[in-house]
């Protein structure tokens, strides 16, 4: 069981802070890590539960350009 | 748009790969290495591009005698240390890992990455959190498809959605000090701990 997350926890004051870097592994069905880049945080809505947060992918171009374009792909299509 | 890639794990003695990993990330002091070290290090170097070659994500060579400025700053802690004391290696990550799948340690895929992100230590990190704390980033470990998780991209990949975790343990030790310090809160203040462990806790100030 994972603990609570409010606004209060350190995890996520760390999170909205902004002051280090947010890096974001994706791990598809039966599938190993992928590693999807820096994240940059749009807006994140405290009063919901649990808390929800939207990020902006900040390396998407380098990710669409690179080798792994069909994995990403492949994720943001699972996630749908 | 092809067909999802699948992923086939290579056989990897993992014992041996960690052994070889320190030594290709320790630093290299040309003059005072004999012959049969450097041989020897050729040699696992020419076995970790093998095994680097057998993964589909043909993963990059770490460069043997570089430091990035997170290996100096981890350089200070033990070699059992916990995330949240070590610097993760952002820079190397995103220059040789950034779309890349990391090939699990042994069928443990999220020990993969903790051990890519620091050099030649396995760091202590909570396996069920979906958020690992360094003393430099977070790391967001998001799982994707299936019925029980809601993340999902939007604007193309450009933008995602996340949750934080959503049960309530205010029986935690931890969870008791913060109850304690939100008292404006519905239901905060009283712990929901036992008396006996509230009297055992308090003994210990845990709670």
């Amino acid at each position: 069981m994972q603990p609570s997350q409010t606004e209060a926890s350190p995890a996520i004051q760390g999170l909205l802070s902004g002051d280090r870097a947010v890096l974001l592994f994706c791990r598809p069905l039966g599938q190993p890590y992928l590693y999807c880049g820096q994240l940059t945080l749009v807006v994140h809505d405290a009063t919901a539960r649990p808390m929800r947060f939207v990020w902006e992918l900040r390396d998407v171009d380098a990710l669409r350009a690179g080798p792994g374009s069909d994995a990403f792909d492949a994720v943001v299509r699972d996630a749908a | 748009m092809g067909a999802a890639p699948s992923y086939t794990e290579p056989r990897v003695d993992v014992g041996r790969w960690r052994r070889d990993r320190a030594e290709l990330d320790a630093d290299e002091a040309p003059s005072a290495e004999s012959a049969t070290v450097g041989a020897k290090r050729a040699a696992n170097r020419a076995w970790a591009a093998s095994v680097a070659a057998s993964s589909p994500a043909a993963a990059p060579q770490p460069a043997a005698g570089e430091r990035s400025a997170a290996d100096v700053a981890n350089a200070r802690a033990g070699a059992s240390a916990s995330t949240r004391d070590l610097h993760a290696d952002v820079p190397r990550l995103q220059r040789e890992w950034l779309g890349r799948f990391i090939p699990p340690l042994g069928g443990q895929v999220k020990a993969a990455v903790m051990q890519l992100a620091v050099r030649g230590v396995m760091p202590k990190f909570n396996k069920y959190s979906g958020i690992i704390e360094w003393a430099n980033a977070f790391f967001l470990c998001v799982n994707i498809g299936g019925d029980n998780y809601r993340n999902v991209f939007l604007d193309d990949g450009r933008r995602m959605t996340w949750f934080a975790q959503v049960r309530m343990r205010a029986r935690l030790p931890g969870n008791c000090r913060v109850v304690r310090l939100m008292p404006l809160r519905a239901g905060a203040g009283v712990c929901s701990c036992s008396r006996r462990k509230r009297r055992r806790r308090r003994r210990s100030r845990a709670c």
